[in-house]
């Protein structure tokens, strides 16, 4: 949950990079870090294994300028990937604000993607979160290569969707990023919400500040 | 008075003369869970999500602090802020909506039985952030989204693969190397035993050794079709 601190008027959030092992979510940090000025930026902290891949989390700090006299902070932050690492994983998504979720497009992480949103919703709901209701975004990374699912499948996979209860809200909403799709739309007299998903090549910095920007600004809206 | 937390139920004692009139956030020290404390007689209503919450955020008024609850008896209450917002303490969280005033489910490690728990009873707002999930019944996405289901079975195979499949990934040449000479099984042995370590772990002994899912996987992505494990 965001962090209000009233005597140095900050505002401090925390979006935490979650998705399958190798799938892009250091490469995103790191993207973001190399393109933001140094004095909207901390410094970037990377626990990482001699391989370089993160051992336990990488940490962000980004500024974002000010929301009503507060100045407003984003710790940005990834999971290790590993299915082996999940209590670091768990321990990482307390205190979140919001979730991007980086899929690794190729065929063969279909289930490792599979099984770090299962691990997600799992985790979240261990801290008594619920995805469906904090801001939550899906970034298909790796769109360059060859081996590269559809969109279609990933979304079929990935991101089912969940119902939409409140009813004003049960009405067709399109996508504004993908002509012809629908993040409300209704599936056998079912009302079902879908997160807001982008396609990104995180080498190349391709749709990572796209991501950012959805999830930030769907967490600037939580704040009223 | 007493108050009792909506999402633990648990009961604290708080001196009516230190909570406002516009009412006090407090923070459950059992369970974590922010809910709002209210002067008698509407002793500890709870409130919907996010109904409260958003005029506090969106204004954020450094007002002094008004006095706190007072050091209520074990387990006690941690006073998070007053209702609008405090200067006094410098760090505090914003404000989560208070959930409905459910038992917090106790979901075990790797049996997501309250996952879709929150979508129940969604009283207040879009994106409620926080507070503990609604009892596990079943959920009404589960028929569409998997995630919301839950399939023991399911999830212990595919655990299991991914598992797998991150040995392969994290480990292509080790693997290329197995797979030539036939090492497969030495080559990996510590990775094997920390994969299994966990997948015991998330799915429980009696299924991890109910099952082949784990060989299988071993057998079938590790190595290549072959049945080295």
């Amino acid at each position: 949950m965001s962090m209000i601190n009233y005597a140095s008027r900050e505002i401090n959030c925390k979006l935490v990079y979650y998705g399958p092992g190798l799938g892009g979510k250091t490469t995103n940090l790191e993207h973001v870090f190399s393109k933001i000025a140094p004095t909207a930026k901390g410094k970037m902290i990377s626990l990482a294994t001699e391989t370089e891949r993160t051992l336990f989390f990488d940490f962000l700090p980004v500024d974002l300028g000010t929301i009503r006299g507060f100045k407003t902070r984003f710790h940005l932050y990834t999971v290790p990937g590993q299915v082996y690492y999940n209590a670091s994983r768990k321990l990482i998504l307390k205190g979140v604000d919001g979730v991007a979720f980086v899929a690794d497009s190729q065929v063969e992480r279909m289930e490792a993607n599979i099984e770090s949103m299962q691990n997600l919703y799992t985790n979240l709901a261990e801290y008594g979160y619920d995805l469906t209701k904090i801001p939550f975004v899906i970034q298909f990374n790796k769109r360059d290569l060859p081996n590269a699912a559809p969109i279609a499948d990933l979304q079929a996979a990935i991101n089912p969707g969940w119902p939409v209860e409140d009813v004003t809200r049960q009405r067709l909403m399109p996508d504004p990023l993908h002509e012809g799709e629908f993040l409300v739309e209704q599936a056998d007299g079912q009302w079902i919400e879908h997160a807001p998903y982008f396609e990104s090549v995180a080498t190349s910095g391709d749709g990572v500040f796209d991501t950012l920007k959805a999830l930030s600004k769907l967490v600037i809206k939580t704040l009223g | 008075m007493n108050v009792r937390c909506p999402s633990c139920q648990t009961v604290f004692r708080v001196d009516p003369t230190k909570v406002p009139d516009a009412g006090v956030r407090a923070r459950c020290t059992v369970c974590e869970g922010v809910f709002g404390v209210y002067p008698e007689p509407s002793e500890a209503p709870v409130r919907a999500p996010t109904a409260a919450p958003e005029p506090a955020r969106s204004t954020p008024e450094p007002k002094p602090a008004a006095t706190i609850p007072g050091p209520p008896p074990a387990p006690a209450a941690t006073p998070v802020a007053p209702w609008p917002a405090a200067a006094a303490r410098p760090v505090i969280k914003s404000p989560p909506p208070v959930a409905p005033p459910v038992a917090r489910p106790s979901v075990s490690p790797g049996m997501p039985a309250g996952r879709g728990a929150g979508i129940a009873p969604r009283a207040g707002g879009p994106k409620a952030l926080g507070g503990p999930a609604a009892a596990p019944r079943a959920a009404p996405g589960a028929a569409f989204n998997p995630f919301l289901s839950h399939d023991p079975r399911q999830k212990a195979r595919r655990l299991a693969r991914a598992l797998v499949s991150d040995l392969v990934v994290y480990h292509p040449e080790k693997r290329e190397r197995g797979l030539k000479e036939g090492t497969l099984k030495e080559l990996f042995d510590e990775e094997i035993k920390k994969s299994w370590d966990e997948y015991e772990e998330q799915v429980g002994k009696e299924m991890a050794e109910s099952t082949t899912f784990f060989n299988d996987a071993l057998n079938e992505i590790l190595g290549d079709g072959s049945s080295v494990f």
